[in-house]
């Protein structure tokens, strides 16, 4: 196991509940760890499993601290902005999902756990344009609103399914439409796979929202109707069972957690080794392709840079979480993706 | 203290106000988002984009200058809650806390032959630092948002989540920079 990220890990497990056991991490372990967790939005996590421990004077202790009193007021800060962005469309005549963000939070002991920067907004094709003129007025602006029209997690299920098994729920005064138990978890693992699982908060999410589910969730609904999505997301489940000690007695993925393939648990463990945006695709590339058109040099070393993550490139390409191994679905996304651009550059 | 008697009479009334024993503080709520954690309140004054983290003696006060109390009523409130003599010194050291943090609507100014007592100083009169009223500004390591830059773009006006400004290469999705 990689010994930044198993700690990571160590420290994580089970962080979500209302009572977190103390986590015996020793000091220096922390202090080699705590780059990882406030660069990745897992500091207010980290602080839940430490604040009762001895460590909880420590400096290092302290910044974890400080971290988690800013996701407070930022989180009571962003639950102001909601409240008014829903006013806000709702009066341009949209009525907008809240999915990701205050969502998932939302379903942690306390919001402020987990810190989010957007507010994540799924709109009806029809109404796209009167929500983006809505955001785009001097009020509307003055929001981190990421906007979707398309329900892309889906699996045959169109944007109105979504509507239809969404839900409202208070947000101090106001009522705010979020997905169903279902959709969400499968926006979440979906999410979590596309981005090549390099947060470990993401996985945090999984976690709880598999834990605080409904009684009555339907997991046909969650997982779908096509087998290797599906099996995606039973896999993400499973990997929040494995590396953070999500309860999940009594699924139907309980099984597959047992048989992760060995690539995908180690792959994510790489990736949280360094769980930063700066860290991942297209950022980390030294230049776009179109400058080594008119300059090759660097290319060499650019296309290492480019050689996808074995999780992404799998899900990209479509191929299924089997013991096999990765290249075939890296090369096959290397592919398609040069495909677009020769089609980009040459339109 | 004899206000010359040729005063205005809205001068006359500043001067009133901005006595110690006559001010009536006023908390601050514009701009405000107030989050109560354990121990401790946090204050985020979104104008300046500035948080701060007050004591329980602290919130207590500041919670309780609404603009009608005087310093005497806020200490008899305190001296309520503590059960125990507290020294004026305790708000004025608190008030002077606020009004550092922007957390009043007037500042509190001391008068001319005030002595300001240093926090060391108080815990030496009261005896407890923990009744100390604290308000600490709260700086924060590198902390990440959880933002994840999938917002699509084909220009950088597409980008609007912070830390995703780029669009690198035309598209499809912003990144930071």
């Amino acid at each position: 196991m990689n010994p930044s990220s198993g700690l990571v890990a160590s420290l994580l497990y089970s962080s979500w509940r209302v009572h977190a056991p103390s986590s015996q991490i020793s000091e220096e372990e922390l202090a080699n760890i705590v780059p990882l967790l406030t660069g990745s939005g897992a500091s207010a996590l980290a602080w839940a499993r430490i604040r009762d421990s001895h460590l909880r004077d420590s400096a290092t202790a302290v910044e974890l601290q400080q971290a988690h009193r800013l996701h407070a007021v930022h989180a009571a800060a962003f639950e102001e902005d909601i409240t008014t962005v829903f006013t806000l469309l709702q009066n341009a005549g949209v009525e907008p999902i809240l999915a990701k963000g205050w969502a998932v939070a939302r379903l942690y002991p306390d919001t402020s756990l987990r810190p989010y920067g957007d507010i994540d907004l799924y709109v009806r094709p029809g109404q796209y344009q009167s929500a983006t003129r809505a955001l785009a007025s001097a009020e509307g602006k003055r929001f981190v609103v990421d906007l979707h029209d398309r329900f892309d997690s889906s699996d045959g299920s169109s944007i109105d399914d979504l509507y239809q098994r969404s839900q409202l729920v208070s947000l101090g005064d106001a009522r705010v439409r979020v997905p169903s138990h279902e959709d969400h978890l499968r926006i979440l693992c979906l999410h979590f796979l596309r981005h090549g699982a390099f947060r470990p908060l993401w996985l945090c999410d999984i976690a709880v929202a598999v834990e605080t589910r409904a009684a009555d969730f339907d997991w046909k609904i969650c997982l779908g109707k096509n087998a290797r999505r599906a099996d995606w997301i039973a896999c993400s489940i499973g990997l929040a069972h494995r590396l953070l000690g999500a309860n999940i007695d009594d699924t139907p993925v309980a099984n597959r957690a047992k048989t992760l393939p060995v690539w995908l648990i180690s792959n994510v463990l790489k990736q949280w080794e360094t769980p930063y945006s700066m860290s991942q695709p297209p950022v980390s590339y030294a230049a776009p392709m179109s400058k080594y058109l008119r300059d090759p040099r660097g290319l060499l070393a650019d296309l290492r840079r480019r050689w996808p993550n074995a999780i992404e490139a799998t899900v990209y390409t479509g191929g299924p979480f089997n013991e096999l191994p990765r290249w075939p679905f890296q090369i096959g996304e290397c592919i398609i993706r040069a495909a677009k651009f020769l089609a980009r550059i040459s339109s | 203290m004899v206000l010359p008697p040729l005063a205005l009479a809205g001068e006359r009334e500043n001067l009133m106000k901005n006595m110690p024993n006559e001010f009536k503080p006023r908390a601050r709520k514009d701009g405000l988002v107030v989050r109560e954690l354990a121990d401790e309140l946090l204050v985020y004054d979104r104008e300046r984009n500035q948080a701060h983290s007050l004591n329980e003696t602290a919130a207590l006060i500041w919670k309780h200058c609404d603009g009608n109390s005087t310093i005497a009523q806020l200490r008899s409130l305190l001296e309520t809650e503590a059960g125990a003599s507290i020294d004026e010194q305790v708000v004025w050291y608190a008030l002077r806390k606020f009004t550092k943090s922007s957390l009043l609507e007037e500042p509190f100014k001391a008068s001319a032959g005030e002595r300001r007592v240093s926090r060391r100083e108080l815990i030496q009169t009261i005896g407890l630092a923990a009744s100390v009223p604290l308000v600490a500004t709260i700086i924060a390591p590198n902390v990440s948002a959880a933002a994840s830059c999938t917002q699509s773009c084909s220009s950088p006006v597409n980008c609007t989540v912070p830390g995703c400004p780029v669009c690198p290469n035309g598209g499809p999705t912003c990144a930071a920079s």
